[in-house]
């Protein structure tokens, strides 16, 4: 079962989003802050497959656990789950994925399947 | 200075598009909760007897989603202040935004005896010149007060291959490392009576021209702002 790290510091996001990815058959790892995040990924054993991360948590800046994850679990891609559709977050490239939050789910599911492939076949950030 | 900003009406639009950029935030995370929810529920209802039997169920559930939709086209930033500020990038010599910055920068007449502008290229980009010149005033602002008054602040220009670099540089305390990007965020301040938007401004100023904005350590071990823009093309 693939396992999704999912960092977002408001409740409803990681209740709603966690309930439709687990309906998908994923395990998810929900974190409600940046140093609850950084907690599980420095956790013995940590394994993600996806860490689904949204910028502005309330403790830190999601683009700054990116070197976290690749330290810690360097297979796992990190997806941004955006709020902002500013310049700030339209021009971050630390990241694997984007993607702005309220797009369908479907749209989310596609591009998480496409990473997890991306990474089965040993792939980098394109 | 007559005692008239010329900057004020862009600063306005400025603060404003950081509030709003604020609540676009906050409004699009709630409208993504919502969604998801709505997604959710078709999903684990949409089989069975109570969705078939009932249209009404699947109309209002489309209704909550178009709603919801329509709300978070609402939130998109595009001409949401069209009809109080109009944009007018123009080719313009950077040097003449820094001077005009330094000028008008609110400091004081002894602080800005502090305030050096060495310049020794100068360069045209492309930029409305009142965004460039807030950004980099907000800069300097930032350097005198970190010096509290004192000075000395650095406004250099510089080129850089195709870039043109703006640089304010002061010898107080800085800001660590880890903790720069936070400082870069919108109403964030450790400045009791300060709205914390100077830096997110000029960060979303350069980056709207495509150009970058970044903080390092200055030779003095202070503070160094960087503003770098792409140099206009030369005409023929």
């Amino acid at each position: 079962m693939k396992r999704i790290l999912l960092v977002d510091d408001s409740d409803s996001n990681r209740l709603v989003l966690g309930s439709l990815l687990e309906d998908e058959g994923l395990e998810v790892v929900p974190a409600a802050s940046f140093a609850q995040a950084r907690e599980r990924l420095a956790a013995e054993g940590a394994a993600f497959d996806i860490v689904m991360v949204d910028q502005h948590l309330g403790d830190g800046l999601g683009s700054n656990l990116v070197p976290l994850v690749r330290k810690q679990v360097p297979a796992a891609k990190v997806m941004l789950i955006s709020g902002s559709a500013d310049e700030d977050v339209a021009k971050n490239t630390v990241f694997d994925a984007t993607v702005p939050k309220g797009r369908d789910f479907s749209d989310v599911l596609a591009l998480m399947h496409e990473l997890l492939a991306r990474s089965q076949s040993g792939g980098g950030t394109p | 200075m007559d005692g008239r900003d010329p900057l004020d009406g862009v600063e306005r639009v400025a603060f404003a598009e950081e509030v709003s950029s604020a609540m676009r935030h906050a409004v699009r995370n709630k409208l993504a909760a919502a969604r998801n929810a709505a997604t959710y529920i078709q999903r684990r209802l949409s089989k069975t007897e109570a969705w078939q039997s009932d249209a009404r169920i699947a109309t209002f559930h489309g209704l909550i989603e178009s709603e919801l939709d329509a709300a978070g086209g609402l939130l998109d930033p595009k001409d949401a202040l069209a009809h109080v500020f109009t944009r007018h990038p123009e080719r313009v010599r950077a040097l003449r935004c820094i001077r005009e910055a330094v000028e008008h920068a609110r400091v004081g007449a002894a602080a800005a005896d502090g305030v050096r502008v060495e310049a020794p290229d100068d360069a045209e980009v492309i930029v409305d010149p009142r965004e460039l010149a807030l950004a980099v005033r907000y800069l300097v602002e930032n350097a005198v007060e970190a010096t509290n008054g004192h000075g000395p602040v650095y406004v250099s220009g510089s080129r850089d291959g195709d870039r043109f670099v703006i640089e304010v540089a002061d010898g107080g305390p800085g800001i660590e490392e880890s903790r720069r990007e936070e400082a870069m965020r919108a109403f964030f301040t450790t400045k009791p009576g300060h709205a914390g938007v100077g830096l997110a401004i000029a960060r979303r100023i350069a980056r709207r021209y495509d150009g970058a904005f970044a903080l390092g350590t200055s030779p003095s071990g202070g503070l160094v702002a960087r503003i770098e823009l792409p140099t206009a093309a030369v005409q023929p």
